[in-house]
């Protein structure tokens, strides 16, 4: 099994084997992921009990947790990604990288916006200068820093390694992140779930949650290897296995 | 009558459905925009590059016949 698994890692690592072999994970993944996210919206929005404080507000929670934990998961991969990248030179883990950046620059866009619009009912205020919303603001920001480096920089390989350190220098503040609400006195409540811990929400209310989550960790899936495949065919668009693969998809 | 204002009032959410809705428009937008912007991104690249493709595949064989043409003459 193992074997098995690291035939594929590294089958993986091949932009022909990856443009192939993701296509039907593509088409599942996307499927999966629309069903998942519809029936927890739906669920979230008309279904499950309002908070006995915070009333209505509080069903911002089924997009507002499943961005905030992507913005963060998106990064480590992207950090990931470019540490292997920079190691052992593979330029699909390069691509991987480049498709990371917008998608978790969007997830945690949305989490900072939709954070807002909650604590504005919530709190009182948009805003605050609290070290969870800070530090977000500051992931936002490295995201925009990686994306712009890609993008600016002319010579290929310089710009991938320009930003796949700036990718991994950030990842210093994931942590800060996932323990500013336990390290500082914030405003932010702390973690809604914990792998240690019974939910402090009842069934009806996390059970969405949790395939709102799901469903949106599927939908990223979906989203980076869309990009990375989009990614593939803007740099091996001249090579010979594309010009057949090209043939083969007119043909058939 | 009744049913349909009971489910106009549970949109409206009290007095918080402005800020739930304008949330979910914003997430409704980004989600939708980068999934139609993804799909329609793969499809328009292939086609490009399929048309690419066959224009280079009609000037390789225009090339050939005048090759082939070339050589009848010299004969």
């Amino acid at each position: 099994m193992w074997q098995a698994f690291k035939k594929w890692f590294h089958q993986m690592g091949s932009p022909i084997f990856f443009f192939q072999g993701m296509k039907s994970w593509e088409f599942y993944l996307g499927w999966l992921s629309f069903l998942m996210i519809m029936i927890a919206l739906l669920w979230g929005l008309f279904y499950a009990p309002p908070d006995y404080q915070q009333g209505d507000s509080f069903r911002i929670i089924y997009i507002h947790v499943p961005s905030a934990s992507l913005a963060m998961t998106m990064y480590a991969s992207m950090a990931i990604a470019s540490g292997i990248f920079l190691v052992w030179r593979i330029k699909m883990a390069d691509m991987i990288a480049e498709a990371c950046a917008p998608i978790g620059a969007s997830f945690t866009f949305l989490a900072l916006v939709s954070g807002a619009i909650w604590g504005k009912p919530t709190w009182g205020t948009w805003w605050v200068w609290d070290a969870r919303l800070t530090s977000m603001l500051i992931l936002l920001f490295l995201y925009l820093g990686v994306i712009v480096l890609r993008e600016t920089m002319t010579v290929g390989f310089r710009s991938s390694r320009a930003a796949a350190l700036l990718a991994i220098i950030g990842l210093i503040n994931l942590p800060i992140i996932k323990y500013s609400v336990d390290w500082w006195n914030t405003l932010h409540q702390p973690a809604t779930f914990k792998m240690t811990e019974k939910p402090s929400m009842p069934p009806e209310m996390w059970i969405p949650l949790l395939i709102s989550a799901l469903g949106h960790y599927l939908w990223a899936g979906w989203a980076v290897i869309r990009l990375a495949r989009i990614k593939i065919i803007n740099r091996e668009s001249d090579s010979k296995w594309f010009a057949e693969w090209l043939d083969n998809r007119s043909s058939a | 009558m009744i049913e349909s204002l009971t489910v106009i009032e549970k949109l409206k959410m009290g007095h918080h459905g402005l800020y739930v809705w304008s949330a979910y428009f914003i997430y409704g937008a980004i989600l939708v925009g980068w999934s139609i912007s993804l799909k329609n991104a793969f499809r328009l690249k292939i086609q490009s590059l399929k048309k690419r493709r066959q224009r280079i595949t009609a000037y390789e064989n225009l090339a050939l016949q005048a090759g082939s043409k070339t050589e009848t003459e010299q004969d």
